[in-house]
C-alpha cells in the first residue's frame, strides 16, 4: 500500500485549546478513508491543516512523500476539496465556475471536459446562475469543481451533513463511482454514510485518534454479537437470560430485549438455551450493530 | 495574473459595478460645470426674492474645475472607500475564500488583482468623466485648462490609490465589512488631520495634501512646491501598505 497522505504528530492549538493532539494517520492510495467523529472532534481542523488553511502547531503533513509547507501551494494540484457547505459566486453558472477552477489550477478545459464533469455529478445542461441552485445542486457542483483537474486525492469535509436524504444518496453514489479511482479522505459525523462507502475508518474524539481499522475488522472485533428477543413472559425471559452462560448483558428494547452475547457464542446456542429453560419466544432476531454502536463504545 | 484579473473584471461586470461607477463619475462631470456656471445666478435670484441685493462675480473656468475636484473629493471619494472595502473583503464575508485558497492560488496575485482591477475601473471612469467634464466646461465657459485639469485628476487618482491600499489593509485585518469600513474611514480621517499640519516638514508631504495641490494648481496655473515629493511619498506609502497587506494575508489562517 502506498501512503498518499501521512499525518505525523499533527497538533493544533487554538490559543490554549488543544484541538488536535499529536495525531498520526496514514491514508493509502485508492482507498476511501472515513474520518468519523462528533462535531468539534477535530475533523475539519485536520482537513484545514492538510489544505494549509490553518498552520500546524506541531507535526508534519506528508503528501505523496513530500512534507508540505503553507508557502508552497503546488501540492494542492494533487487535491480536490469538497467543503461541507460550499459557497460559490452567485453570478457565475456551473460551467463558468469550472472554467474558473481550471484557471486556478493553471489548466484550461474544453467545453466537452466541463460537460462531462458536470454530467458525472448530474448537473448537465444547467445554464442558470449558481445563485439559484438548490443545496444539493451546490454540493454536486462542489464535487465537480473538486474533480475537474482530475486530482489523485479527494478530500471531502462532511459532504452530506447539510443534505436531505435524496441529496445524501446522490453524493454517496458519486463517492461509490469514484471508489478505487481516487484516494478519498472523507470526514463525516453521519456514521451510516461512512459505513456505506468507507474501506477504512479513523475515529477521532477530542482531538485524538481513537481507532483506525478496516471496516471489516471493526465489524469483527468491535461489534458484539447481539440478538433481539421477545417473549410473552418477560419475567421468565429475564430469569433465563440471567441464568444463561451465553449472555454478556441485556437491556430493554422497543421490540423486546436486546441481548449482548458472549464473544464466541452463536445465535443458535442462546436460542436452544432459552427453549430448554421453557421460555416461550415470540421473536428472535439477530441484531446488526452499526458503526454507531462502535462509535459509542469507543468514545464512551 | 491575467486569470485573476479576468474573474475580478467579470465580478465587476456581473454585479454592474463596471457600469455604475463610470456613470456616477459621468454624472458629476456634467453636474459640476453646470453648478459652477449657474449656482451664483441661482443664489442671486434667491437673495433678491428675500430682499437682499447681492451681486456675485461672474463664474470663470477655474470655478468649474474647483467645483469638479470638490465634488470628486466630497462624494466620489466616499463611494470609492465603500466599494473598495467591499471588493477586498467580499470573498471573506461571503464565505468564498476557503474554497479559493484550497486551490494552488497565489495570495499575492489574488490581492493585487483586486487592486489592479478596481484601480483600472477608477482610472477609466475618471478619464471618461474628465473628457465629458472638459466638453461641458468648454461649452459653458468657452474654454478649458485641459493639461492642468488632467494633472489635477492624476493627483486625485494617486490619492485614491493610497486610500484603496488602506481599504485593502483593513479588509485583510478585519472580518466584518462594517468594522473594515469604519477603520478605513478612521485611516482617511487620520491622514486628513495629518494633512492639516502642512507647516511641519514631514507632514507637508502627507497624501491628503494632494487635494490642496490640485486646487492650487488649477487656481495658479503653476505647479505648487512639493507636489512631486508628495506624489512620491503617497506612492511609497501606497506600496508599503499594499506590501503589508499581502504579507499579513499570506500569514493569515483561513479556516472553513
Amino acid at each position: 500500500m502506498n501512503p498518499v497522505i501521512e499525518l505525523r504528530n499533527l497538533t493544533k492549538y487554538y490559543g490554549d485549546f488543544l484541538a488536535l493532539d499529536h495525531i498520526n494517520l496514514c491514508i493509502n492510495e485508492g482507498e476511501v478513508f472515513g474520518f468519523i467523529g462528533k462535531n468539534g472532534a477535530g475533523k475539519t481542523t485536520t482537513i484545514n491543516l492538510v489544505l494549509s488553511m490553518l498552520k500546524a502547531s506541531e507535526g508534519d503533513i506528508i503528501i505523496k512523500g513530500n512534507t508540505i509547507s503553507p508557502q508552497n501551494v503546488a501540492y494542492k494540484k494533487l487535491i480536490g476539496y469538497v467543503p461541507d457547505v460550499p459557497i460559490f459566486p452567485h453570478y457565475l453558472n456551473a460551467s463558468e465556475y469550472l472554467t474558473f477552477t481550471g484557471d486556478m489550477f493553471d489548466q484550461s478545459y474544453s467545453n466537452q471536459k466541463i460537460e462531462e464533469t458536470l454530467s458525472f455529478v448530474g448537473l448537465e445542461q444547467i445554464s442558470k446562475q449558481i445563485g439559484s441552485f438548490s443545496r444539493g445542486m451546490k454540493q454536486r457542483l462542489a464535487i465537480a469543481q473538486a474533480l475537474i483537474h482530475d486530482p489523485e486525492i479527494l478530500i471531502m469535509d462532511e459532504p452530506t451533513s447539510a443534505l436531505d436524504p435524496l441529496g445524501r444518496k446522490d453524493v454517496l453514489e458519486i463517492i461509490k463511482k469514484l471508489k478505487g479511482k481516487k484516494t478519498i479522505f472523507y470526514s463525516t459525523h453521519i456514521l451510516e454514510d461512512a459505513e456505506k462507502v468507507s474501506d477504512r475508518i479513523g475515529l477521532i474524539d477530542h482531538g485524538k485518534i481513537k481507532l483506525v481499522k478496516q471496516m471489516d475488522d471493526i465489524k469483527k472485533n468491535f461489534i458484539q454479537p447481539m440478538v433481539i428477543v421477545e417473549s410473552n413472559d418477560n419475567k421468565k425471559l429475564e430469569v433465563a437470560l440471567n441464568r444463561s452462560n451465553y449472555v454478556k448483558g441485556y437491556k430493554k428494547h422497543a421490540q423486546g430485549y436486546l441481548v449482548e452475547l458472549e464473544q464466541s457464542t452463536t445465535d443458535n446456542q442462546l436460542l436452544s438455551d432459552l427453549i430448554q429453560q421453557d421460555v416461550i419466544i415470540k421473536k428472535y432476531l439477530p441484531y446488526l450493530p452499526s458503526l454507531e454502536d462502535v462509535f459509542i463504545e469507543v468514545t464512551s | 495574473m491575467i486569470k485573476y484579473l479576468k474573474y475580478d473584471f467579470l465580478f465587476l461586470k456581473r454585479t454592474s459595478k463596471l457600469i455604475v461607477f463610470p456613470v456616477l463619475v459621468l454624472m458629476f462631470s456634467i453636474i459640476s460645470p453646470l453648478t459652477a456656471k449657474y449656482m451664483n445666478e441661482l443664489l442671486e435670484t434667491l437673495l433678491i426674492d428675500s430682499g437682499v441685493d447681492f451681486v456675485f462675480p461672474d463664474p470663470v473656468i477655474t470655478d468649474s474645475y474647483i467645483q469638479y475636484i470638490s465634488d470628486l473629493n466630497e462624494i466620489i471619494l466616499f463611494v470609492v472607500l465603500f466599494v473598495a472595502v467591499s471588493i477586498f473583503i467580499r470573498d471573506k464575508t461571503k464565505g468564498l475564500l476557503p474554497l479559493i485558497v484550497s486551490k494552488p492560488v497565489s495570495r499575492t496575485k489574488y490581492l493585487l488583482s483586486k487592486q489592479i482591477t478596481f484601480a483600472s475601473l477608477l482610472f477609466v471612469s475618471l478619464m471618461i468623466g474628465y473628457g465629458v467634464f472638459t466638453y461641458y466646461t468648454y461649452v459653458l465657459f468657452g474654454g478649458t485648462y485641459f493639461i492642468e485639469g488632467f494633472l489635477a485628476i492624476i493627483l486625485y487618482f494617486v490619492y485614491l490609490l493610497f486610500l484603496m491600499s488602506i481599504a485593502m489593509l483593513m479588509s485583510v485585518l478585519f472580518k466584518s465589512y462594517i468594522i473594515a469600513i469604519i477603520m478605513t474611514f478612521l485611516g482617511y480621517i487620520l491622514f486628513t488631520v495629518i494633512g492639516a499640519f502642512q507647516q511641519v516638514t514631514l507632514l507637508m508631504y502627507s497624501p491628503n495634501v494632494l487635494n490642496s495641490h490640485a486646487v492650487k494648481y488649477i487656481s495658479t496655473q503653476s505647479l505648487p512646491d512639493g507636489v512631486l515629493m508628495t506624489v512620491i511619498v503617497t506612492l511609497l506609502l501606497t506600496t508599503g501598505i499594499t506590501y503589508l497587506s499581502i504579507y499579513l494575508f499570506k500569514k493569515q489562517e483561513i479556516p472553513t
